[in-house]
């Protein structure tokens, strides 16, 4: 994965659980604490090591990290130079999620190796969708639920996210139920 | 490929082209796509083309419909008058009926434009990979802005470094000069303890007034033993332990070494002997000072730790496993031994195998430490054999330099001497502390000299520039004016006066200080504590008609 995803997960460590903690994960992972490089492909392993150490050192089940990451994530990248993709991307929630897709394609092409997840959303009710996660990586679906709460947090919204139908040897992808919260 | 049956129905085409424009041979507009309409709202049909936009490119002079048409091979480039929006795309002619299809798509170059022109990126059609590289363009700056960064962190950390560098220097520049002032310091008071005592020593004193003047002489022996422990290891620490390379007769200073550990022995019913192999060298070029320094230490831990028996010093030649020769030192005793899980901690720095016994014969702990950081500077290395309850054999091997043997006859043996000798001489003292200056007045007085005493170096010029003096002994550091200058200032003076020995006062001796004191014409030096025999060898070396 790129180096920005690394440190997105560098920074979400460090403000809640300061930089000695994100020091000892980074040596328990085996890891040079020499920083990444935003636009650098890192092997996926190196992700994967970072989040396994920082769940042994944090005592912290590794599917709540992914969740907290990927809500980090949106509020990360917004920060990190990638605001205005964010906004181009869409002006409302239903909107993004409309273009989660297209946007993760536009990115996939521009950034050889980055091998993007792919997304299917279908309108429900209002208020309702319901959206499948299609990825080469495995285990990632918590991250999945964070990102899209990190999304509407974008937005001002809150909503509950569930996942419905995680992906079998009968389903190529997670399904997730997504929900506005009840005011 | 035959005939191009297929096209797309209107809906699916604006999708395709969602920012085109349509317009006819008088240029006015037929057809928006939605996504122009959104960026323009205030296009109308029927509008002219050109009145809302401008063509950047290419240059034409006079835009008909005919001069565009002409031109239908070029990339168009347009902006809207009154949003700046800039459309770049090409015009496909339709004759039936007579129509200009403009399809484009907005050209920006930072994401910030399209935002700013209402534009999000689903306004573009999936196909147009020009939003690609609006992402391309901002992974760009992202990557610049991060290698800027890290370029501003590293010259941060070159000004730390460089900062921390001088902060460092600095405080070794105070250590230092803490280390020199704490050896003066320290030593200065000692110097009147040990002087006063050893005077007192040699008169006549009731057995138990002795007693405790003994006790003072011996409490203060241990006490500068300690200081010096101290003050070399934070030296070798610091990389300030300055290592000499002098010629010396190395059997002479064995004996002397062994010979100061004789009273001691006798005490202890222990049998000291030493044995040098026929083929070390008479003449040997090392550090003298260090070399006795280690044998001292190691002989001192032998004698301490054997209750009785023998303790043997040899020295023998050896060659390294390169074939370069070796001086190989080796101190063996019959004493407790040491264990062989402790045998490996007893060079380290504040390690005391027995507690018991240093509480007992005192010591600091640092002795190994600091021979084997001295044999280490002197590009030797150190060791132990031991067997518990049979004894020790500690060993050091130094780099073996020759020197030329015709250096050292029988008569470069110095004399030895005498403290109950008398000196019929007239010394000038000058020294600023109070206490040393009357323990050297109270030295000399009884070695039968007449004594003057001055606070300061320009007080000994003065002195000596007004009356003759067979010998000055010159404190280094004072007042005003130092040892040196006064010394340099003496030798200024006029014949006779210019000529008068001068011994210098230190309370260390270095190369570097034997060098300055020579630089400045001092003829010899004296260590402090100055003991009476000390004393009367300068006395009787220059003094002496």
């Amino acid at each position: 994965m790129y180096g920005l995803v690394n440190k997105a997960i560098e920074e979400l460590i460090c403000r809640q659980h300061g930089a000695a903690a994100w020091r000892r994960i980074v040596e328990r992972a085996g890891l040079d604490d020499t920083g990444f490089v935003s636009m650098d492909d890192y092997p996926d392993s190196v992700t994967y090591g970072l989040v396994q150490s920082a769940s042994a050192e944090l005592d912290v089940p590794g599917a709540d990290l992914l969740e907290a990451f990927g809500r980090h994530w949106i509020s990360y990248t917004g920060r990190e130079g990638y605001g205005e993709l964010l906004d181009a991307s869409g002006r409302s929630f239903d909107e993004f999620l409309d273009q989660l897709d297209a946007l993760h394609s536009r990115v996939g092409l521009t950034l050889p190796n980055l091998r993007p997840p792919s997304f299917v959303v279908e309108r429900g009710e209002p208020g309702a969708w319901r959206l499948r996660y299609y990825s080469e990586r495995v285990g990632l679906a918590p991250m999945v639920v964070g990102l899209v709460r990190g999304l509407a947090d974008r937005f001002g919204m809150e909503v509950d996210v569930m996942l419905e139908a995680p992906r079998s040897a009968e389903s190529d992808c997670d399904v997730f139920a997504i929900r506005l919260a009840e005011a | 490929m035959g005939e191009f049956a297929h096209a797309l129905e209107p809906g699916a085409f604006a999708a395709v082209f969602p920012f085109h424009v349509v317009f006819d041979p008088g240029l006015r507009i037929r057809q928006l796509g939605p996504s122009i309409v959104k960026a323009c709202p205030e296009l109308a049909l029927g509008a002219s083309w050109l009145s809302h936009f401008e063509i950047l490119r290419p240059t034409m002079s006079e835009p008909g419909f005919e001069q565009l048409r002409e031109r239908r091979r070029a990339v168009f480039l347009v902006r809207h008058r009154s949003t700046g929006l800039t459309l770049r795309g090409q015009i496909v002619f339709s004759d039936s009926p007579a129509v200009a299809f403009f399809l484009c798509s907005p050209h920006v170059t930072d994401l910030s434009e399209l935002g700013a022109l209402g534009v999000g990126l689903n306004d573009y059609p999936l196909h147009d990979a020009s939003a690609d590289l609006l992402f391309l363009l901002r992974s760009r700056d992202v990557a610049m802005a991060e290698a800027k960064a890290f370029a501003a962190r590293l010259q941060q950390q070159s000004v730390d470094l460089a900062r921390a560098k001088h902060a460092a220097e600095t405080a070794n520049h105070a250590k230092s000069q803490f280390l020199a002032t704490m050896s003066h310091e320290i030593r200065t008071p000692l110097n009147g303890i040990l002087g006063t005592t050893e005077l007192l020593l040699r008169a006549e004193l009731p057995a138990s007034q002795r007693e405790c003047v003994e006790i003072i002489s011996a409490s203060g022996k241990t006490l500068m033993a300690l200081i010096g422990d101290i003050l070399d290891f934070s030296k070798i620490e610091a990389g300030m332990m300055p290592i000499e390379a002098r010629r010396f007769e190395l059997r002479s200073l064995l004996r002397e070494v062994v010979s100061m550990f004789g009273p001691a022995a006798q005490r202890q019913a222990i049998e000291l002997r030493c044995r040098v192999a026929e083929d070390v060298p008479v003449g040997v070029v090392a550090d003298p000072g260090r070399l006795r320094q280690i044998l001292t230490n190691l002989m001192g831990n032998a004698v301490k730790f054997t209750e009785a028996g023998t303790v043997d010093v040899r020295v023998a030649l050896r060659l390294t496993s390169d074939g370069d020769p070796q001086l190989l030192f080796e101190v063996e005793d019959t004493g407790v031994g040491i264990a062989p899980e402790q045998q490996a901690r007893v060079f380290d720095p504040f390690v005391q195998v027995d507690a018991s016994t240093t509480r007992r014969c005192g010591g600091t702990g640092l002795g190994l430490g600091i021979s084997k950081r001295l044999t280490r500077l002197m590009g030797g290395e150190i060791g132990v054999r031991s067997e518990p309850g049979e004894g020790s054999c500690f060993w050091f091997a130094l780099p073996l330099c020759i020197a030329d043997s015709a250096d050292f006859g029988d008569s470069g043996r110095e004399a030895e001497p005498d403290a109950d000798q008398v000196f019929d001489a007239s010394v000038l003292v000058a020294e600023d502390n109070r206490i040393n200056r009357r323990v050297a007045e109270l030295m000399l007085e009884r070695l039968g000299c007449a004594v003057e005493l001055v606070p300061d170096g320009a007080a000994a010029v003065a002195a000596v520039a007004d009356r003759r003096y067979d010998l000055v002994l010159m404190d280094l550091e004072m007042p005003s004016m130092d040892g040196l200058a006064a010394t340099a200032a003496i030798r200024a003076l006029p014949e006779p006066a210019a000529r008068v020995p001068i011994v210098a006062l230190t309370a260390s001796v270095t190369s570097e200080i034997t060098e300055s004191c020579a630089q400045a014409g001092m003829n010899a030096h004296l260590t402090k504590p100055i003991s009476l025999d000390a004393l009367a060898a300068v006395l009787g070396e220059w003094t002496a008609d």
